[in-house]
């Protein structure tokens, strides 16, 4: 049993007595503000912090009365003057108003009133919920004043007390900057005090809860989620996600930092338990990293979209997600499933346009840079959800609106989709010249319900698998602002008519296409697909325009070769070089130009100057229109680029050299994961190259496949070949969105951080069999993608299976085993058989930490760890071993002398391995290097991670040796005790 | 919010050790507008009690002052110590290799802090830490635990004796020559 599970079976022995007037002595303590959490029915925890005093009690009774009854909780000391106390109450009656005050020797709180959550049985009236974003600023309260603004404009709304018109606040992540003590009462809290002594808030896992508190301990202390559970599906052990009813709705917090696996399976269970659940009507999923984000483009949770949201889509329940991270207000539709997504990023660090990468993605309707809270407005009745988005800020204006309402939306789960439509414009098998439109037949709903978007998909088949067109367009497309000084947001759909797809000249090459359309409604239901029509595109390209060339970095004198394709046949088409920079135009003379002859045909163009970027451009007609996208590349000396070496530990870091640079002063050297453009995101780490050659050892970097490349002009532009190497092992990441699949049910899957060289693979085997040895049952490249999704049209023969993804047509496999079933109906689902180690680079005097799960749970199953250089037998004793003693669990093995290791998972006291073995090293402690040596190399890499945190390129594992993930003077001070001893 | 940082910060550094050491502010007591001024961030008795022996790895505080009377032109620290504030985020941040060992010194020099004065009028600067909050705050031994620090300045700032408006003019036309080059 761990302490917090004996506190909280200790907190639950709550004492409830009769009493009045017991506390008459006591002096009120304003500033002791209880905070209200997990509420149900029947019961509510409440917390509060003091600087001292061991006692928790609450006295408390029906509103109106006297408070005469008390529970009694427990206190833990988290430092010598922060004393957190939880009481929970116990044996309340549902929906009911009740009064209390917390009391801690003679501190003692104003009196609050709260309400109880009603049961399932409740169908009729109102159930709201108030939604606050990220609030982590530590010296910049801009919490406190949203909170007062969202309290006021819901109590005029309704008429109610704030405790009698809401039920419960959600946020959703990032309520600390830190996770220090210091941050919960002061940043957390405080702020929170506005409604907290009245209103339960729940809260999800953010990152910025993860910095400083390893274990989250601090996390844990201050939230009571461990006794949460839905259908016998308890909370994370960590309690970083859970699954909590209140009333018909069931709110589904996750983890977007870590525990994908586990996490998943524990998913796809609150899912398939809340799709049959005759007592809920609603899920709403909240998670901090968001499904999708307009800004700072690619900074969402990939695991939460790929992954959990297609498990979350099981069930037309799956109403609404609820993300944060990005410090704005945005709402969207998945494009496929009837979900809402928003993110609400309350009023954290600014975010604002023009500040990041920015893309216009066709599953966000909205994205409006504003500090935002939110009210969810369940009619139980009506089965309707009503979700409205007030702003009070601008990180440009500060508190410059008055509860202005910015989005609303709503989810009728009873309303039928819209009609079917009809497309116009054509008869099928037309043949058309473009311009040419399609039009959707008037919308109709048998719901009442608006018009929300259209879908229109253009294809070369008439299966619709190969679309050349995919285009969702919705009635409002808010994207971007005025600028200064209103900051106004912008609808660039105004006037667009969403009902009408035209393909411009030359939008389709000559062919034969298949097109056809569907109406959404302001419900998120789309309607069936129209009809599809053939047509036929005459008067067109044969191809598309395209520029080529043979490389991109020219030696200095050789003439550039261009090739060009697809032209308008116009004799005064022409191709034109500039200078990187330049924009095309009378006043911006091209360096190098020439008319085309033809519509395909090469051009050379010589005399161009070394060290210099240009691009190459398509234009028709003696015109600056451009037809083919431009072409960029450098004239002058390509540097050779070299690393140590192509395979690393997680927390190495790795050594490059380089050689015939131009020595430009922001000339560097960046490394990326594979599958990452430069410039579209940052770079995992990198370095100024100044020199003509010379060599640098960049940051440590995690697990993952990665590239490094030679970039100029603190550009993006690659001027070397792509360097890759790889940091550990089973890298790639493979899930199906469902394991158990009825028979001829096609395969959902899903993978990510692959190594992307071409012919990678996802290779599927009969259960039991061996690759390269036994033969495949079905392959399916990924197309050198390094991750995303792939649905195999032919499903598989009844069976049972595994996939995994392997490298380049090789037996290599790069990715976690996925175990599933075609064909087994309704049998239960076996656990996957998962063995892992929490860290495969740990340091003498650290605990290795082992878990497994879905093993054979034979009572002689052990775990054996064993130098690398060893083969389990008796003639070659393990390093250390113990039996597992049970299918699943986790073990801790210390005192591993520096070295090479793997640990192994062995059946029956014999040395059949279950599983595959999990390599790891340990490296001497303080050695942060790796050189063997403790001296002053390490204390300049500990100073390199100085101020870093997990997650930042700096960071370095090594260097932390508090483990609380971010390296400190803390750290730099447990290094040099180590320096001095050694 | 600074002031409560502050004044938290005195409170633990007061039950943190009875015999601690403690970190001034040295310097003018007084300045006239235009004029630039220094203050050595001293640490007195950085060995006393039960830090005999021990050695100073690092240190870091924040800095609190006057934004419309003073203008904060440097921190340079002492030569023993490298400067962290750009790893950290902490304005006064530096830690040493090796360390600064007990060798009996009296004080030690941190850094010193260079200012201009804009207005005229009384008031101070503040230097302090939280160690609780910031794990790269106080005065970090290798064996004693870590101190918070806080430090108080009294500054008397005043319009400059007539015979001094030649030299404060020739400041201001500096001063507004920087300014109209930052917009």
């Amino acid at each position: 049993m761990t302490a917090r599970t004996t506190l909280a079976s200790r907190l639950r022995r709550v004492t409830l007595a009769l009493a009045c007037g017991c506390a008459t002595l006591s002096a009120v303590a304003a500033d002791i503000t209880p905070y209200l959490q997990t509420p149900t029915a029947n019961s509510i925890w409440v917390s509060w912090k003091t600087a001292e005093g061991d006692e928790s009690v609450v006295e408390y009774g029906v509103d109106g009365g006297p408070l005469n009854r008390t529970a009694s909780g427990a206190t833990q000391t988290l430092a010598a003057t922060y004393r957190l106390h939880g009481v929970q109450l116990t044996g309340l009656q549902p929906e009911t108003l009740y009064s209390y005050r917390v009391r801690t020797g003679s501190q003692l709180s104003p009196v609050f009133r709260f309400r109880t959550q009603p049961t399932a049985a409740r169908k009729s009236g109102h159930f709201r919920i108030l939604v606050t974003g990220d609030h982590q600023l530590r010296n910049d309260d801009r919490h406190t004043p949203l909170l007062q603004a969202a309290k006021a404009k819901i109590q005029a709304l309704t008429g109610q007390p704030l405790e009698e018109a809401v039920h419960l606040m959600l946020n959703n992540g990032d309520q600390v900057d830190v996770g220090t003590l210091d941050h919960y009462e002061f940043v957390h809290m405080k702020p929170s005090a506005v409604v907290s002594g009245n209103l339960a808030i729940m809260t999800a896992l953010g990152n910025h809860e993860t910095y400083y508190d390893p274990g989250l301990a601090n996390w844990r202390a201050h939230n009571f989620y461990d006794g949460i559970s839905y259908k016998g599906l308890a909370a994370a052990a960590d309690e970083s996600y859970y699954a909590h009813q209140v009333g018909r709705v069931l709110l589904v917090y996750l983890n977007s930092e870590s525990n994908f696996a586990a996490q998943a399976e524990w998913l796809r269970k609150v899912v398939a338990a809340a799709n049959v659940d005759p007592d809920v009507d609603w899920v709403i999923s909240v998670v901090h990293r968001p499904y999708q984000a307009e800004q700072y483009v690619g900074d969402i949770s990939q695991w939460f979209r790929d992954t959990a949201m297609p498990i979350l889509a099981g069930t037309r329940k799956h109403a609404l997600n609820i993300g944060a991270h990005h410090h704005l207000y945005a709402r969207g539709q998945t494009r496929d499933w009837p979900t809402y997504h928003i993110i609400s990023g309350g009023t954290a660090w600014d975010q604002f346009w023009g500040q990041s990468t920015e893309r216009d993605m066709d599953d966000v309707q909205k994205t409006i840079a504003n500090w935002t809270w939110q009210l969810i407005d369940f009619d139980l009745d009506a089965r309707t959800m009503k979700v409205s988005s007030y702003a009070e800020g601008h990180p440009k204006l500060g508190f410059a609106y008055s509860s202005r309402l910015v989005d609303e939306f709503e989810r009728r789960l009873d309303a039928a989709g819209p009609n079917r439509p009809e497309l116009t414009g054509s008869a099928d098998g037309a043949v058309v010249t473009l311009p040419h439109g399609f039009t959707l037949s008037p919308f109709q709903s048998p719901s009442g319900m608006a018009l929300n978007s259209t879908q229109f998909q253009i294809s070369r088949d008439a299966a619709f698998t190969s679309t050349v067109v995919d285009l969702i367009r919705d009635v409002e497309n808010v994207y971007g602002d005025t600028g200064a000084p209103d900051y106004e947001p912008v609808d660039i759909h105004a006037g667009v008519d969403i009902e009408t797809y035209t393909v411009q000249p030359y939008g389709l090459n000559n062919g034969s296409y298949y097109i056809r359309a569907r109406h959404r409604d302001a419900n998120a239901e789309w309607s069936p697909w129209s009809d599809a029509r053939s047509f036929k595109v005459e008067g067109s390209a044969d191809g598309d325009p395209a520029l080529r060339l043979a490389k991109k970095v020219w030696a200095p004198g050789e003439p550039v070769v261009i090739e060009y394709m697809n032209g308008r046949g116009k004799a005064k088409d022409w191709v034109a070089v500039y200078r990187k920079g330049q924009t095309p135009g009378s006043a911006s003379p091209s360096v190098k130009w020439s008319y085309v002859s033809g519509i395909s045909g090469q051009l050379a163009f010589s005399g161009l100057a070394a060290g210099v970027e240009y691009y190459v451009a398509f234009m028709t007609d003696d015109s600056y229109a451009e037809i083919a996208p431009r072409m960029p590349f450098y004239v002058g000396d390509m540097p050779e680029l070299t690393i140590s070496k192509t395979q690393f530990n997680p927390g190495e870091r790795p050594a490059f050299t380089w050689s015939g640079a131009p020595a430009g002063a922001k000339d560097w050297i960046g490394v990326y994961r594979v599958g990452q453009t430069p410039g579209g995101i940052g770079s995992t780490t990198w370095a100024y190259t100044p020199t003509e050659a010379g060599s640098v050892t960049l940051g440590a970097l995690n697990k993952g496949y990665y590239y490094a490349a030679f970039f100029i002009n603190d550009a993006y532009f690659e001027i070397s070949e792509r360097v890759p190497f790889a940091v550990g092992s089973e890298i790639a990441s493979v899930s199906l969105v469902k394991t158990v699949l009825a028979s001829g049910e096609r395969l959902d899957i899903r993978f990510s951080d692959g190594p992307a060289t071409a012919k990678d693979y996802i290779g599927v085997f009969r259960k039991g069999a061996t690759p390269g040895i036994d033969l495949l049952v079905a392959y399916y490249y990924v197309d050198g993608r390094a991750g995303g999704s792939l649905s195999p049209a032919e499903a598989l023969p009844d069976g049972e299976y595994f996939l995994a993804l392997y490298i380049n047509d090789s037996y290599t496999e790069v990715s976690n085993r996925v175990d599933f079933t075609v064909g087994a109906g309704g049998e239960p689902e076996p656990d996957p058989r998962v063995f892992g180690v929490a860290g495969n680079l740990i340091r003498t005097g650290d605990a290795l930490s082992v878990n497994w799960s879905g093993m054979p749970g034979n009572a002689k199953d052990w775990i054996g760890i064993y130098r690398s250089t060893q083969t389990p037998g008796s003639s070659s004793p393990s390093v250390l071993w113990r039996y597992a003693g049970g299918a699943a669990g986790t073990a801790s093995f210390s005192g591993l002398a520096a070295g090479e290791y793997y640990v192994a998972f062995l059946l029956n006291d014999g040395y059949q391995e279950a599983a595959p073995r999990v390599s790891f090293t340990v490296r001497k402690r303080g050695d942060i290097n790796g050189d063997g040596r403790i001296d002053i190399a390490d204390r300049d890499a500990q100073r390199a991670a100085l101020g870093s945190c997990e997650g930042d390129a700096r960071y370095q594992p090594l260097a932390d040796f508090d483990a609380d993930r971010c390296v400190t003077q803390a750290d730099y001070r447990l290094w040099y005790a180590l320096f001095t001893k050694q | 919010m600074m002031i409560k940082t502050l004044v938290a910060a005195l409170i633990a550094a007061g039950t943190l050790s009875a015999q601690a050491a403690t970190v001034s502010l040295s310097g003018n007591a007084a300045a006239s507008v235009g004029q630039t001024f220094s203050l050595d961030v001293l640490l007195q008795q950085p060995f006393d009690g039960e830090r005999a022996g021990d050695e100073l790895l690092a240190f870091g505080m924040d800095l609190s002052f006057d934004g419309s009377l003073l203008r904060l032109l440097g921190v340079s620290l002492a030569p023993a110590w490298s400067d962290d504030s750009a790893f950290t985020g902490v304005l006064l941040s530096g830690s040493a290799f090796p360390g600064v060992a007990d060798e009996g010194q009296g004080a030690l020099t941190l850094a010193t802090l260079s200012f201009e004065v804009l207005g005229s009028g009384s008031t101070s600067i503040a230097l302090g830490s939280d160690a609780a909050g910031n794990f790269n705050h106080g005065l970090i031994y290798l064996m004693s635990p870590t101190l918070d620090v806080q430090a108080t300045h009294a500054l008397a700032l005043s319009v400059p004796e007539p015979g001094s408006y030649a030299m404060m003019l020739a400041g201001l036309g500096l001063l507004s020559l920087a300014v109209r080059r930052r917009g």
